[in-house]
């Protein structure tokens, strides 16, 4: 029984099955639940990102009161893609506040014509071109993407100075890069081909049927005239298919089985990264956290 | 403009407009002349004229349009300038004829007239005489209302007032009853009786009791003057009609000669009034007349006959001025009488709508109006009498001395406007209403629906509320489709204040709808031609020929078979609306003759009087849409839903089965598959939900305004919803849920929410409150007026940061406790006053509006007085503010829980909140489930779902529709999912049920409740904590809390709470007497203080204990009755 740790250790295997502009899957195999819930859990709470955190009113005589437009202009997620050249505020070798911990950006709306005027993200001007807000990226010109703030009626006026900071969800959920950040295990099923034989062609479609997430397909045309699995991965183990089996007085038609050592993962990006750099960004915090484990127990205080 | 949402509020604008159209000049023409002697010569004075303008305002001696919202901003009464004239005459002969014709004052000419200022009238915003009635939404918008403004309140000192509906006894309809009360009323008197309430056409009332005494005998009571009065029924029906005995026998017996039960009690009753031996019509009034002479105003020169005759025509059946109709009428009550003492007929049921109309703002208006006008004359006229026992001003002329009076008479106007302020009545005859406060409430705008629900509100009467008995509290069968019978408060006023379904309406009078006034003249004629036996043609009389009455007018009797036939051809005719003698709202009560014990007394009653009840079903026969009154519902056949109709039998179906419900009770979404009190909860819930009250939130200064930010359309929702433009008012979220029991902190109804889900704005909301300052207030007549907001030391009161050079806050800051406020300048030495702000909780000045007085032409900046300060209070949910679903499932937020350790879903779902499945069983609204799971599918989907109730069975469930649509887009059917922990990252072994619910914020927040103490007041007298949140007082620590410290034995805990903290005193005893009372301190020669007691003289028996300082007081009160507490002390 003399297995070193190395032995025990498990190394941990991540295979990208898909990257878009705003969202990524991949599979992260060969580990445990804590390992996969932990980087789920960072990647909501701790990777960094830029965001609104003080407005200074000059003027504002929308309908909107100060503290609901200072709250919406938080929400707006900004590009922050060279977050690392950030430090947090309290960190920051600075009194107050400096280009190294914040950006400032400015709106400043007023309304002169008689039809009313939305006033929306891409009025914010920041002062580093580099954070500004991601839909007024030059990739996104659409302007539905715009989010807008508040609308404005002839000689309404706002103007403020906004103070971008560096901030994790976990303080303030304006920081979350993610808006998606799950795991779901890899689905193992069976069929008892033999059982699916002695099946109707009628009962097979209807068991077909069943699955609400259309994992299986069947066509009675086909030559082979066999159930396939379409694609494991949209399983949801609702567990419909083995109802309807047992309905069927065939409750071993059908196995479901979760793989548990691996994960899924789906991540959305709210727009403040890129949804590789989310991930890629979690794992140096994780490492970085372990690391910290490490050299403290190495000192003793744990 | 919605219509849906103005036919809410319609009955209050009509019964106002009815009163400034019509209820003042009918008031003016039935006003009493009040008639006086000086120098020998009989003088009358009455009113000549009124007249009502539209609100204005004073400027500078000139008069300009006065607007709601002004009124509303500034504090102050939206009333329009009321004038009248008063003519003085010389009693004439005219005055004393009594030919039994209506005298027409109108027709003399006054010897002098005078022009009398009554003050200013509160005026309800958009009616007739408002100026916002008929402006388009953008008129009222400029106008700084809402787009939607309804209207149906008064503005009183800035409040809105609203004038609640409450039920009265359906006007002219002899009502049978059996009252324990009556047998005090005299001698023989029995609980048996007959009541109408005599409704006149302004819509003051009488009301009129038929009493049955043991004899047989009956007698009709009446109030004068809050005094009663009874007159035996026979010698009435003498004084009403020039008649005979054997004609009186015979109209009430109706050929009826076998029931020797009636035939000997009309015997009897004519014996008895035989005595007197007055028998000719004259002669009887002229006994009447004879016997009220006394408590009367009129000139010696009257005759008996016209008192008489006076009488008649002010206390008895006052609806019908034709003395006739009169006799008839008295003749049915007393037949109604006798078959009910005879077991022939039941009492009617006074607590149910059948037997109940409406009392409105207008008509409550016309009333005070009346009687206003007859305290104006009374006050008038002692005063000018006493005028002239004052020796210096004998010598002057009537009209001078009329003149000064008047101008100093109190102001009629101004009753009204505290009757409106205050809900009370002042009244000196009570006007024939049961209570005298409550009529009016505060239209508390906490949010749109609790706004619109105070029009729909309709009280039984602060007098049911004392009443043991639970029985008029009951939820009648016959309030079918006319009152809610979810939407009452559960609790003290629980089924008194109820809510009228959505669809009933109060019908107008015969004066506002030209087709009612002229069928009311066409019906008798038309009703004749379809085989009604006029009255005044009946000879053979057959008794169990129906009567058929119209607003309590006797018009005749008709064959029961041919009488049935009739009244299906009128429902028919009613419901087509093309005959011009059958109006729409003419109600059709028909109670057929009936052999079941305690049945309705049997005829043909047709009421075309405004203020009833009505509510629309379609007739089956003619397919359209026809109004039916609660009184004539009892004997109809109703199907609610088509299936239910049966062939030959079913006449009715009802326009829908939701149709039943209020406007509030309408919106709970499934409410039939929830538990019935649920939806109650729901009513009153909805009702406390910070929501959206207006929009327009820049011009409003109401005490107190909630606003919550992020407010949305529910995905689930009624068909009401829309209809009642509900959708313009949100009032919740949609909320993702999961129903799991996950960390503890959902106990006990207490709720999760998601923190991340807090930070992106759920639930966001601040409170407005509005402050008036007003620098005169609280300072002397000196100094008022004179006193104005100023700052002239800014350079040396380092208050820049806080004030504005003009002395008042800056706008948009954020103030906190104890800081500077405002400045002023004080006028008696000129110096600079700094107030600071008092209230507990930091708030932001959200604007601060200056106020100029009535006379605010001087609009100098630098004299500002009076201001409004509008300040706004953050109130972003926190720990213990109270949620609630629609289903009367409310609950307290215990924890913002942070988003990573919230259970997911396969998908990464977060619910935003999580309840506890526990809050299901034993309350059982299964509608919240069906809600949530419509929600999930709704918004899958993309689509609003309906959820109006009924529309779903056993054969078409909901779960199955709904669950369809989940697994289309692929979820489960029931709803369920499986989920994750969000701490471990393990599954759950269950499924999760997880779905969308609408979730409203209410009122309730700690910020307002909570409270602490250290140190703080204490009691003067006891020198115990005083209680109170506001004044920082303590919670009391009352007996079973003591108890249970006892039942511990916790006895320093005790000691600690009960003494030391409380108040815990060291006094001085004497050892020799015991007692404490004696003790008095002086000082010695070296000045120290040394204490003596005076009744052992000596000093060293002084000792020093520890006591409650109560105790002292104990003893005090004990010696103040003579008793003496001995301390032992050792």
């Amino acid at each position: 029984m003399s297995q070193t740790v190395s032995q025990l250790t498990r190394q941990p295997e991540l295979e990208i099955l898909e990257i878009k502009n705003d969202s990524i899957i991949f599979i992260l195999s060969n580990t445990d639940i804590s390992v996969a819930n932990a980087l789920r859990r960072v990647m909501i709470a701790e990777v960094p990102t830029m965001c609104i955190d003080l407005v200074e009113f000059e003027s504002n005589n929308s309908v909107l009161c100060d503290e609901f437009i200072a709250h919406r202009l938080g929400l707006i997620p900004l590009v922050s893609d060279n977050i690392d050249k950030f430090c947090y505020t309290r960190d920051c070798s600075c009194s107050d506040r400096c280009d190294q911990c914040s950006v400032e950006l400015r709106l400043n709306v007023k309304c002169t014509e008689n039809r009313p005027r939305d006033v929306t993200s891409s009025d914010l001007l920041s002062q580093n071109s580099a954070v500004i807000p991601v839909s007024s990226q030059v990739t996104s010109s659409n302007s539905e993407q715009e989010i807008p703030i508040v609308k404005l009626r002839r000689g309404q006026e706002i103007k403020l100075r906004a103070i971008a900071k560096k901030g994790v969800g976990k303080e303030h959920a304006k920081w979350s890069p993610s808006c998606v950040a799950t795991y779901q295990f890899q689905p193992i099923i069976v069929l008892n081909q033999n059982r699916i034989d002695e099946l109707t062609d009628q009962q097979k479609e209807e068991w077909v049927g069943s699955c609400p997430t259309k994992v299986y397909s069947y066509s009675p045309h086909q030559s082979t005239q066999q159930v396939t699995i379409e694609d494991p991965l949209r399983c949801v183990y609702c567990l419909e298919c083995k109802k309807k089996a047992e309905s069927f007085g065939k409750p071993d038609l059908v196995h479901l089985e979760q793989k548990q050592d691996k994960f899924i993962f789906t991540v959305e990006s709210s727009g403040a990264l890129k949804p590789e750099d989310i991930v890629l960004y979690a794992i140096q915090i994780i490492k970085r956290k372990l690391t910290d484990i490490q050299g403290q127990m190495a000192e003793g205080m744990l | 403009m919605s219509e849906e949402l103005k036919s809410l509020i319609q009955p209050h604008i009509d019964s106002f407009d009815f009163f400034t159209d019509h209820g003042i000049d009918l008031v003016l023409k039935d006003s009493e002349p009040l008639y006086f002697e000086h120098n020998s010569t009989q003088y009358k004075i009455r009113f000549t004229d009124l007249k009502l303008s539209r609100p204005t305002r004073n400027i500078v001696e000139k008069e300009i349009k006065l607007y709601p919202n002004e009124s509303r901003e500034t504090g102050t009464t939206y009333n329009a300038p009321f004038k009248g004239a008063i003519g003085l005459y010389e009693v004439n002969e005219m005055d004393e004829m009594d030919d039994g014709t209506e005298v027409d004052y109108n027709k003399q000419e006054p010897t002098h007239t005078f022009e009398v200022d009554l003050g200013r009238l509160p005026i309800m915003v958009k009616s007739r005489y408002c100026h916002l009635n008929g402006m388009s939404p953008e008129k009222l918008i400029e106008s700084r209302e809402e787009e939607l403004e309804q209207g149906g309140y008064f503005i009183v000192n800035g409040n809105e007032k609203v004038v609640r509906m409450l039920v009265m006894t359906k006007a002219n309809h002899p009502v049978a009853l059996h009252r324990k009360a009556w047998t005090n009323r005299g001698p023989g008197y029995t609980k048996n009786g007959i009541t109408i309430r005599c409704v006149r056409p302004d819509r003051s009332s009488i009301t009129n009791n038929l009493h049955y005494i043991n004899d047989g005998q009956t007698t009709l009571r009446f109030l004068y003057r809050r005094q009663e009065f009874f007159l035996p029924a026979t010698l009435l029906l003498k004084a009403l009609k020039d008649t005979t005995e054997k004609e009186i026998y015979e109209n009430i017996v109706q050929g009826d000669n076998e029931n020797t039960f009636l035939t000997d009690r009309v015997e009897l009753s004519l014996r008895e009034q035989k005595i007197n031996n007055i028998n000719t019509q004259e002669e009887v009034l002229d006994y009447i007349g004879s016997r009220f002479r006394a408590r009367t105003q009129f000139p010696p020169s009257f005759s008996n006959i016209k008192i008489g005759r006076w009488f008649i025509n002010q206390f008895v059946f006052v609806h019908l001025p034709n003395y006739n109709d009169k006799y008839n009428l008295l003749i049915l009550m007393i037949q109604k009488l006798y078959a009910m003492v005879g077991g022939k007929c039941g009492t009617d049921n006074i607590d149910s709508p059948a037997f109940q109309e409406v009392l409105l703002a207008g008509h409550i208006y016309g009333m005070i109006l009346k009687e206003k006008l007859t305290e104006y004359l009374e006050s008038t006229k002692s005063f000018v009498l006493k005028s002239f026992e004052d020796k210096k001003k004998s010598g002057d002329k009537l009209p001078d001395a009329l003149k000064k009076v008047l101008d100093k008479n109190f102001k009629i106007a101004d009753r009204f406007s505290y009757f409106l302020a205050t809900g009370n009545l002042r009244s000196s005859s009570g006007i024939d209403l049961q209570q005298t406060s409550g009529f009016c409430v505060i239209a508390d705008k906490l949010n749109f629906l609790r706004f619109i629900s105070h029009f729909r509100s309709i009280h039984r009467g602060a007098f049911f509320a004392t009443m043991k008995t639970t029985a008029i509290r009951k939820l009648m069968p016959e309030s079918w489709g006319f009152f809610c019978p979810v939407h009452t408060p559960d609790g003290a006023p629980c089924g008194l204040l109820n809510h009228l379904s959505s669809n009933c309406l109060v019908t107008v009078d015969a004066a506002q709808d030209p087709t009612v006034q002229k069928a009311q003249t066409l019906l008798p004629s038309f009703l004749a031609a379809h085989g009604m036996l006029p009255i005044d043609m009946v000879s053979v009389y057959q008794h169990q020929y129906l009567t058929i009455t119209l607003d309590g007018r006797v018009l005749g009797k008709i064959e029961p078979k041919a009488g049935e036939e009739m009244v299906k051809m009128l429902r028919y005719l009613r419901s087509m609306g093309n005959e011009p003698s059958i109006p729409k709202t003419m109600e059709i009560s028909y109670a057929p003759p009936t052999n079941v014990e305690n049945g309705q007394y049997s005829g043909i009653s047709l009421f075309t009087t405004g203020a009833r009840f009505m509510r629309p079903v379609v007739n089956l026969t003619s397919g359209q849409n026809e109004l039916i009154g609660p009184q004539e519902q009892l004997y109809m056949e109703i199907a609610v839903v088509p299936h239910e109709v049966i062939k030959g039998v079913t006449t009715h179906i009802e326009t829908s089965p939701t149709a039943m419900f209020s406007l509030l009770a309408n919106l709970t979404p499934f409410s039939d598959y929830n538990q019935s009190p649920r939806n109650m909860y729901q009513c009153q819930m909805a009702k406390q939900t910070m929501g959206t009250p207006l929009h327009s939130y820049p011009f409003r200064t109401d005490n107190k305004l909630y606003k919550v930010q992020n407010v949305q359309k529910p995905i689930v929702h009624t068909k009401n919803q829309f209809k009642f433009r509900c959708n313009d008012y949100p009032h919740g979220c949609n909320a993702v849920i999961a129903v799991i029991s996950n960390t503890g902190y959902d106990m006990e109804d207490a709720m999760i929410i998601n923190k991340s889900a807090y930070e992106r704005g759920f639930g966001h909301g601040s409170v407005y409150k509005n402050e008036y300052i007003d620098l005169d207030q609280g300072l002397s007549r000196f100094e008022q007026k004179k006193t104005f907001f100023g700052r002239p030391n800014t350079v040396v009161d380092e208050l820049d940061k806080f004030i504005d050079t003009d002395g008042l806050p800056f706008v948009g800051r954020l103030i906190k406790p104890g800081e500077p406020y405002y400045t002023y300048i004080r006028p008696s030495d000129g110096r600079q006053v700094t107030k600071d702000y008092k209230g507990k909780e930091e708030a932001y000045i959200e604007d601060v509006r200056i106020i100029f007085g009535p006379n605010g032409a001087t609009r100098d900046p630098s004299k500002i007085n009076n201001i409004c300060v509008k300040l706004r209070f953050n109130r972003n949910p926190v720990i213990g503010d109270k949620f609630s679903s629609r289903h009367g499932q409310k609950g307290v937020l215990s924890q913002l829980w942070p988003e990573i350790n919230m259970p997911f879903t396969e998908s990464g779902m977060k619910p935003d909140v999580i309840i506890n499945p526990n809050a299901f069983p034993s309350r059982m609204t299964i509608g919240m489930l069906v809600e949530i799971l419509a929600g999930k599918a709704g918004a899958i989907h993309g689509k609003f779902q309906d959820a109006t109730a009924f529309q779903f069975d056993e054969n078409n469930t909901a779960i199955d529709f709904f669950g369809e649509q989940l697994a289309k887009a692929g979820f489960n059917r029931f709803g369920n999912e499986q989920m994750y922990s969000g701490t471990t990252g393990k599954e759950f072994e269950c499924e999760i049920f997880f779905g969308v619910c609408y979730y409203q914020r209410l009122r309730h927040m700690v910020k307002d409740k909570y409270q602490v103490r250290a140190l703080g007041k204490v009691n003067a007298l006891t020198r115990q904590p005083i209680k109170g949140r506001k004044v920082g007082g303590g919670i009391r620590f009352g007996e079973m809390e003591r108890d249970s410290l006892l039942a511990h034995g916790a006895s320093f805990c005790l000691n600690d709470r009960l003494m030391k903290s409380s108040d815990f005193a060291k006094i001085k005893v004497c050892k020799l007497c015991g007692s404490t009372l004696t003790i008095y301190s002086k000082k010695d020669y070296s000045n120290q203080t040394v204490s003596e007691c005076k009744s052992c003289k000596s000093s060293d028996s002084i000792a020093t204990i520890s006591i409650p300082y109560v105790f002292t007081y104990l003893v005090a009160e004990l010696a103040a009755v003579n008793i003496t507490m001995k301390l032992q002390v050792s």
